[in-house]
């Protein structure tokens, strides 16, 4: 049994009874979206995030948008699940828009003003007015004491005896010179580790107190079935997540991604480097077709593919219907006890032939 | 004296994230495909001695630069070191292709293509894009002295690691624009370890281009009759052109066509 939280409130995405602790567990949100279980859940507002690229199960998640009252969406790109949006808020682009200010610490500390480089090419706002005019609309007026973001950004950057002014004549960035990460903490005798310790620790009474493992235990994943290969994915240094693959130049560079298999393993099917397959998993989800590339760099029981291809949405003019998704066949998930992370490669496929 | 500038690209450093790759064709704004840095994977061995690196197909900016030697319009030249060129003057007559031990210059849209050492930033005292933009540092551009001391002492540095480590292109052609630190020998990354112009090059330099001033008497004579039947032809095309495009704005305006959409 987990140990209750300053609340008592049961929270839809399961923390403290499902898993120990963490942020929002976004992928368990989903279920009780369709069951209506702790409490029923009627709106949601998805901004920046295309969900359909991001949570395992895409089945499940329609199911769970058919039975939400309201979905409201803020984007740059008409990504897959805008035609699922009963409210469309069409955000303008970094380039056309105001942002917080970037501020990094530690190692080489700096400030960087984020402002546009251009008004709006269209009729788009950013999103900090439409937090603010929403916030205004819903009476939480006192939450949005400032009229523009130059308010806002100057009223923030006074704190560190700069305004946007300051940071404009400068290059739009205030540079220090930096310290190491633990030279903030030793003149206060404090800790950034926030443990009971004070340290890194290794063994986790907290963990023990809440019948986890103290120490990391291996636990064995399933092992693919015959014929099947455990799907992995990864990221290329040319795309983001799964919002670049539209952008001209990169499209132009990786317009879509392949499935790695071993060479030998190839050899084997009868497959060439190149010829196009369709991917099915477990539970028959499939994605495709897309490209193999026969590679010594993976071993023979998993086949890997760059994640944030297979676009279906017609918007997205340049990637839709290039290459495959991983999100497609991620059908299962094991969920991570402690931080509620959803680990996605406990889901197999096999490989069948054609366009 | 002149600067003599140089590249270098550290293999070691390298990441292969195409940085410079994208960033050369925003900077340098080239047409839709057209590239003039290629970086790709290179893949040895297998199992426990599998090792990859990246392999970076651009420019050489050889010292005595065959393309330079073999181009009859003055497109390619030498200026402090680099090998640049002059769109303007180029008839895609496609020398330079096959001048080049390293296959680097191809013709695009009628033009030669190939890496321009952003010559407009470079004379204004700023490195080219690809330096500029590298993640990871592992292109450097300056005096080549500097840039070729800098690239010893690297290699000086991987020896314990990799006893093959070296320097590429310090002799090569004249001495290369842009050095390569390697961890191998140039064999093992297909480097020509004696690059060379192909030997049609000598006869050209020695018998054809004195005689082509010669020639382009006889050449004009040709093109003024080429030019009589272009005209005849064009008229054709020209016809058929507007036809196609009567029907292709036709074909708009029934049926609406996508807006294009903004990214971020």
């Amino acid at each position: 049994m987990l140990p209750p939280g300053p609340t008592g409130k049961t929270r839809a995405d399961g923390v403290r009874d499902t898993f120990l602790r963490g942020p929002t567990a976004i992928q368990e949100l989903i279920e009780p979206m369709v069951s209506g279980k702790p409490y029923p859940i009627k709106g949601l507002l998805i901004y920046g995030m295309n969900i359909f690229h991001t949570l395992p199960n895409q089945e499940r998640t329609r199911q769970a948008l058919r039975n939400l009252d309201l979905v409201v969406s803020i984007d740059v790109l008409p990504q897959d699940h805008i035609a699922w949006s009963d409210v469309v808020l069409p955000e303008a682009t970094y380039l056309e828009r105001f942002d917080d200010v970037w501020a990094c610490a530690h190692k080489t500390p700096y400030i960087a003003l984020r402002e546009p480089a251009i008004e709006p090419l269209y009729d788009t706002k950013p999103g900090w007015w439409m937090a603010r005019e929403l916030g205004n609309r819903l009476g939480l007026e006192d939450f949005f004491p400032w009229a523009t973001a130059e308010e806002f950004l100057d009223r923030r950057l006074s704190s560190a005896g700069l305004s946007i002014e300051k940071l404009r004549s400068q290059g739009g960035i205030a540079i220090q010179p930096g310290k190491p990460f633990m030279a903030d903490f030793a003149a206060d005798n404090t800790s950034p580790f926030g443990t009971p310790s004070q340290k890194i620790e290794l063994y986790s009474d907290a963990l023990a107190k809440s019948n986890l493992a103290p120490l990391p235990k291996y636990e064995a994943t399933p092992e693919p079935p015959a014929g099947f290969y455990r799907l992995i994915y990864g990221r290329s240094p040319v795309h983001t997540f799964g919002r670049t693959q539209n952008t001209p130049l990169l499209h132009a560079h990786t317009p879509e991604n392949a499935v790695w298999i071993n060479d030998e393993e190839a050899a084997r099917l009868g497959l060439q480097d190149g010829e196009k397959v369709w991917l099915e998993n477990q539970d028959g989800a499939r994605s495709g077709p897309v490209a193999i590339k026969a590679t010594p760099r993976i071993r023979k029981d998993c086949v890997y593919m760059i994640h944030g291809f297979g676009h279906n949405a017609p918007g997205m003019t340049r990637a839709h219907g290039r290459g495959a998704s991983d999100t497609a066949l991620q059908t299962r998930y094991v969920l991570d006890p402690i931080s509620g992370g959803a680990g996605l490669r406990v889901n197999f496929v096999k490989l069948a032939l054609g366009n | 004296m002149a600067t003599r500038y140089a590249f270098s690209i550290d293999l070691d450093r390298c990441i292969g994230c195409q940085a410079c790759v994208v960033s050369c064709q925003a900077g340098n704004e080239l047409a839709d495909g057209e590239a003039y840095i290629h970086v790709g994977e290179q893949i040895r061995g297998k199992g426990s001695t599998l090792w990859g690196s990246f392999d970076h197909h651009r420019c050489f900016h050889c010292a005595d630069a065959p393309c330079v030697a073999a181009c009859p319009t003055g497109t390619l030249t030498k200026w402090n070191g680099l090998t640049v060129v002059d769109r303007e003057k180029c008839s895609a007559c496609g020398y330079c292709t096959d001048a080049c031990p390293f296959k680097v210059p191809h013709i695009v849209d009628n033009h030669v293509s190939k890496c321009v050492a952003c010559l407009d930033q470079v004379k204004e005292g700023q490195a080219p894009w690809c330096a500029r933009t590298c993640p990871s540092q592992a292109i450097h551009f300056g005096d080549r002295e500097t840039i070729l001391a800098e690239a010893k002492a690297k290699v000086a540095a991987l020896k314990a690691r990799h006893p093959n480590a070296q320097v590429y292109g310090e002799t090569q052609l004249g001495g290369l624009g842009l050095l390569m630190i390697l961890l191998d020998a140039p064999e093992v990354y297909g480097l020509p370890v004696d690059p060379k112009a192909p030997a049609a090059m000598q006869v050209w330099q020695n018998v054809v281009q004195p005689a082509s001033s010669g020639l382009s008497v006889l050449a004009a004579g040709v093109m003024g009759l080429m030019f009589v039947f272009a005209r005849r032809q064009h008229g054709k095309e020209r016809a058929e052109h507007e036809r196609v495009a009567k029907e292709e704005v036709a074909r708009k305006t029934a049926q609406p066509e996508l807006k294009e959409t903004q990214h971020d």
